[in-house]
């Protein structure tokens, strides 16, 4: 009894391993990093007429109120205006320079140039953008209602 | 092997992360591990609660603006924002942050703060504004049983916020 257990415990193991690191081919991992890219080159394209409404400490949600929204202890590009604000570089350089950066890291992903560093980089840029004023794209019409959400 | 027990390990932390979140519980553990779990979550996306599987969908609260002249014309005004998909979805997705907080209080403050930050918004497009009122609007659904009984999803009111422009300040009255 302890036997079979113990030889069912251990193909179960093997199953694990096998499904999580045999070798495989790396190409639909390459079209899964393509399409992403292209979709947030897209979404960052439509969306560059808007950057001080949806990003700026004046934009559509102001202030303290964009802070409220947002998840505590993530990164938000307010964090970089107010240490940059006492060099006189002002809100607006650095949304424009931190999206710009954005966008080349999503260029660097969809052509698989420096593509980890790159993914890195568009992970967390788009990550602090979500984060920063008022950007999110959680739509309300979903009856399913965020982990934060629930938290708050 | 110890950086295989890694990658596994991780593997099937992530996955528990993705079920805990989709399964929507949320479980007592230690405020450590919940914070851990909790930021995981959020940096990583596997805090998702996959909403858009659901087979129903809740109210939805519309925000509608109107300015008023000096000669008290009302006119529609909209959100300076461009005319696209992701903008739109961005100004629709500020109508669910209206229902934020756990007590009504909570929520009517907010949601008073809320239509002041938009309202800022509108006046600062339209300079010739002496005043912005600011429409929420739920938009009301209903389930399919109740659509093949013959009602309707329908647009109620919920409150309007006049914001009025003073020469040194904006002032509001509901």
């Amino acid at each position: 009894m302890k036997q079979a257990f113990s030889s069912r415990l251990n193909d179960l193991k093997k199953q694990i391993e096998h499904f999580l690191l045999d070798p495989a081919s790396a190409r639909p991992l390459a079209i899964l990093r393509i399409g992403v890219a292209l979709v947030l080159i897209i979404q960052a394209f439509l969306l560059r007429n808007d950057l001080a409404v949806f990003f700026s400490h004046g934009g559509l949600v102001q202030g303290s109120l964009a802070a409220h929204l947002s998840e505590p202890n993530t990164p938000r590009l307010g964090w970089l205006t107010d240490r940059l604000a006492i060099y006189g570089i002002s809100e607006m350089t650095v949304i424009f320079f931190v999206t710009r950066i954005y966008f080349f890291s999503l260029l660097l992903l969809l052509v698989g140039f420096w593509t980890r560093g790159a993914a890195v980089l568009a992970w967390f840029l788009q990550w602090t953008l979500e984060n920063t004023g008022y950007s999110s794209t959680r739509h309300p019409n979903l009856n399913g209602v965020s982990w934060r959400k629930a938290r708050k | 092997m110890k950086h295989k027990r890694l990658i596994v390990g991780l593997s099937l932390f992530h996955l528990g992360v993705v079920v805990v979140a989709a399964a929507y519980c949320l479980p007592t553990w230690p405020r450590w591990l919940d914070h851990i779990v909790h930021f995981y979550g959020v940096a990583t996306g596997a805090g998702s609660n996959y909403g858009f599987f659901t087979s129903s969908v809740r109210s939805q609260v519309l925000t509608r603006f109107e300015i008023v002249d000096s000669r008290g014309k009302k006119s529609p005004a909209t959100l300076p924002i461009s005319r696209n998909h992701e903008a739109e979805v961005r100004r629709m997705g500020l109508g669910a942050e209206f229902s934020v907080g756990k007590r009504e209080a909570d929520v009517k403050r907010f949601q008073r703060s809320l239509s002041a930050s938009l309202a800022g918004t509108v006046f600062g497009c339209h300079p010739e504004a002496v005043a912005v009122i600011v429409h929420l609007e739920e938009f009301a659904t209903v389930s399919m049983e109740e659509y093949r009984q013959g009602k309707r999803p329908a647009i109620l009111p919920l409150y309007d916020l006049t914001f009025v422009r003073d020469s040194q300040r904006v002032t509001a009255n509901p």
